[in-house]
């Protein structure tokens, strides 16, 4: 490796030194957005990480394990920060936990990464963690692109500048990590002796304002000026070239619009496949779990409740995997960026930040990784009035229904299905786009957080980034969500199983109607029925019957159930439900006076009603946790109820009024 | 790097806004007219008194070069920055 150059005074004021052979040793990485230190991590790390939150915040650091010459070091990656200012909530946290605030023992040691072509700018951040009691290694990032580019960066001449060693690495290649790793030992080990703070840098002051600001940007563009000479032309010009398309008012706005289309189809189409095989393995399972077990409450419970809710899980997981993947790779690649910058006048109308707009698509796939990937919007107010209207926005869930309800009204006119179809999108876009910009004037009154984005050099993504963080936030899914998915789907099948019909009954229905009707005749007498029954007459003004709201209860645990329990209900069996037979069996229900239920107005008042409802409990645990409290997911459910029932009672009564049965 | 500004005293124009800058304008930062977080978050991007800040696209959000990187910035925080034109 490179030397390591030392002032001869052994550092009085390092006190973290001494911590640094005891016990767990715990090192932090820190840098700027932007910087590779993500890939970074990755390097360090391997396949070992995981994602954890500060305790008490929704502030997420990434932990993961490296061996440094046979002692075991953990590496905590903390989010991309440009300075430790106390004001800023993400900036406090990083500090504190820097300083060993948190409750957590102080590090033993800090790596910062810098990137090479980017130095004024990320001295900044180094300056003030070179403040602080922590013995600081610097990885001096991207020194491959900057060799390439011509801009050559003295180690030596800043590791002065800083006193603290500075290894040149390439995160993307690989280069100088053994480098990096042995000054990173050498430090823990104590065998370095720590230099001192260098005068200059001591007298930037750590406080923030201004004017000291202004002393440590002096400093920073000096030392740059100092240890670097040359500049990266080369990608500075590609992506001048390409923001003036990417960035402009109208040509920035169209390509925008044609990657999220792309975005959107590759999600759907490519998540078709494993979703299939997962539903196909899952009934398997099922039908073979059924199969071997006796008939009864284990057998019933094991296939109805348990598989069917990992399956209820697991199904979610290739759109959020898909997701996060081409995420990642438009973030890496410095696209994300601009995205927010085109569009956030837009979104500005509405009252929400330009970075609302890619996790409100992502919202049409499903709410919940949409949910997760507004952790992109720093500020909290734009966050929660973006997370609130999420649910609103038409997620795949809800096709089965849409192509349910549009069965019964239009089979065979595929010109008057399509319109709906699209009547039924845009009602939730509008849905979604009125709230917020209602929220904005009234509970989280005032304007979006005005855009302040650094828009960095454009560079080829990582795959290795992408699939890494397509399996980090899998895994959060399947560990946060999936359980509350799980729970709720047992739950469910609780309420539509007990109280069971004695076996007597039971028998004599069987014998009497056979299999179907029993099915159905079972689901009314357990609590789902009775509960359907019980509040018919709220529901009665929007034109649903108790059958239909025993189907809109059972969506509560996912919105897709509707179909299989209107099929049931309505003495089709659950195998009918993919069929014409259910669409046949619908319509030709009959109320008391005669009319047909699934009438005209009542089909309406449902699709509107499945646009509009919070029908999705795993998605309010996301909410809860995204939130940080049950408050928000409460409202959520309350204001979406709320509106869903007074539109469908509109639509019924209104359709009704026009005399439109 | 660059270091004109230090001597630019009497090169320069009286004050103005960022906001109100032709592409290609280069300026030094005087003082910005917002307190607290918006403050804050342009102080770390280097839009801080001293700094020089050079106009890469105009209009509302605008994108300027400051410490070597391209900056998007909404119209409204642009507005609140003052800045003296290099002559």
């Amino acid at each position: 490796m490179s030397e390591i150059p030392l002032s001869a005074a052994v550092a009085t004021c390092h006190t973290a030194a001494s911590s640094a052979t005891a016990g767990a040793t715990t090192v932090v990485l820190i840098g700027n957005p932007n910087t590779g230190k993500t890939s970074l991590f990755n390097r360090l790390t391997g396949l070992r990480a995981k994602t954890a939150n500060f305790a008490g915040t929704t502030l997420e650091r990434r932990v993961g394990t490296m061996h440094l010459g046979g002692r075991k070091v953990h590496l905590e990656d903390l989010p991309g920060l440009y300075a430790l200012h106390a004001a800023n909530a993400e900036e406090r946290i990083a500090q504190d936990s820097l300083r060993g605030a948190t409750g957590s023992p102080a590090p033993a040691g800090a790596v910062v990464v810098v990137d090479a072509t980017n130095l004024a700018r990320n001295l900044y951040l180094v300056s003030q963690v070179r403040q602080l009691e922590v013995p600081v290694v610097v990885a001096l990032n991207m020194t491959d692109l900057a060799g390439r580019e011509g801009l050559r960066v003295d180690a030596a001449a800043l590791s002065r500048e800083l006193g603290a060693p500075v290894v040149p690495i390439s995160a993307r290649t690989g280069d100088g990590l053994p480098a990096l790793q042995q000054a990173l030992a050498a430090l823990l080990d104590g065998r370095a002796p720590l230099p001192a703070l260098p005068v200059r840098l001591s007298a930037c002051g750590s406080c923030g304002g201004c004017a000291t600001s202004s002393v440590r940007f002096d400093w920073a563009e000096d030392v740059a000026a100092v240890a670097s000479s040359g500049a990266p032309r080369l990608s500075a010009e590609r992506t001048a070239r390409l923001d003036r398309v990417l960035t402009h008012p109208v040509a920035g706005l169209a390509v925008f619009a044609a990657l999220m289309a792309a975005l959107f189809v590759a999600l759907f189409a490519l998540a078709e496949y494993p979703m299939g095989a997962i539903e196909a393995g899952v009934s398997a399972l099922g039908g073979w779990v059924g199969a071997s077990l006796p008939e009864g409450d284990l057998q019933s419970f094991l296939v109805d409740g348990v598989i069917a809710g990992v399956g209820g899980v697991l199904v979610f997981l290739p759109q959020i995997a898909i997701l996060f993947f081409f995420l990642s790779l438009l973030d890496d690649s410095g696209y994300l960026a601009r995205a927010a910058f085109v569009m956030d006048r837009l979104m500005g109308k509405v009252g929400l930040p330009g970075k609302a707009f890619v996790p409100m698509l992502s919202a049409h796939a499903c709410a919940i990784p949409a949910l997760m990937s507004t952790r992109v919007i720093e500020d909290r107010r734009d966050r929660l009035a973006t997370m609130l209207v999420i649910p609103l926005l038409t997620c795949s869930a809800r096709l089965p229904v849409y192509a349910m309800v549009i069965a019964l009204l239009f089979a065979g006119r595929p010109v008057q299905g399509g319109l709906l179809f699209t009547a039924a999108y845009a009602l939730g876009m509008v849905a979604a786009l009125s709230v917020a910009w209602l929220l904005r004037r009234t509970l989280l009154r005032g304007e979006s957080r005005p855009l302040v984005i650094e828009l960095p050099t454009y560079k080829a993504p990582s795959l290795r980034n992408a699939l890494l963080a397509m399996r980090d936030r899998g895994g959060v899914f399947l560990r946060k969500a999936g359980t509350a998915i799980l729970l709720i789907s047992i739950g469910m099948w609780a309420l539509s199983t007990y109280p069971r019909l004695d076996d007597e009954r039971a028998a004599e229905i069987r014998a009497a109607e056979g299999d179907t009707r029993l099915q159905s005749a079972r689901l009314e007498h357990a609590l789902a029925g009775r509960i359907g029954r019980a509040i018919e007459p709220v529901f009665r003004p929007l034109g649903f019957d108790w059958r239909i709201d025993i189907g809109v209860l059972s969506s509560f645990a996912a919105r897709e159930t509707l179909v299989a329990t209107l099929a049931v209900v309505y003495g089709v069996g659950d195998d009918g439900a993919a069929s014409d037979g259910l669409r046949d069996a619908l319509r030709a229900q009959r109320r008391e006076d005669g009319r047909p239920v699934f009438g005209f107005a009542t089909s309406c008042s449902l699709l509107v009603f499945f646009v509009l409802a919070m029908q999705c409990l795993p998605t309010q645990a996301v909410m809860r946790r995204e939130s940080g409290s049950w408050r928000w997911a409460a409202f959520q459910f309350g204001y979406m109820t709320v509106l869903a029932y007074c539109a469908a009672l509109v639509t019924y009564q209104g359709l009704r009024l026009l005399g439109v049965g | 790097m660059k270091s004109d500004f230090m001597i630019a005293g009497e090169g320069e124009q009286p004050v103005s806004l960022l906001l109100s800058l032709p592409v290609g304008a280069s300026a030094r930062v005087v003082d910005l007219e917002v307190d607290g977080l918006d403050r804050e978050r342009l102080e770390v991007m280097g839009l801080c008194a001293g700094r020089t800040v050079e106009v890469v696209k105009s209009g509302d959000p605008m994108i300027v070069r400051v410490l070597g990187t391209r900056i998007g910035l909404a119209g409204r925080l642009a507005a609140t920055v003052r800045v003296s034109r290099h002559v």
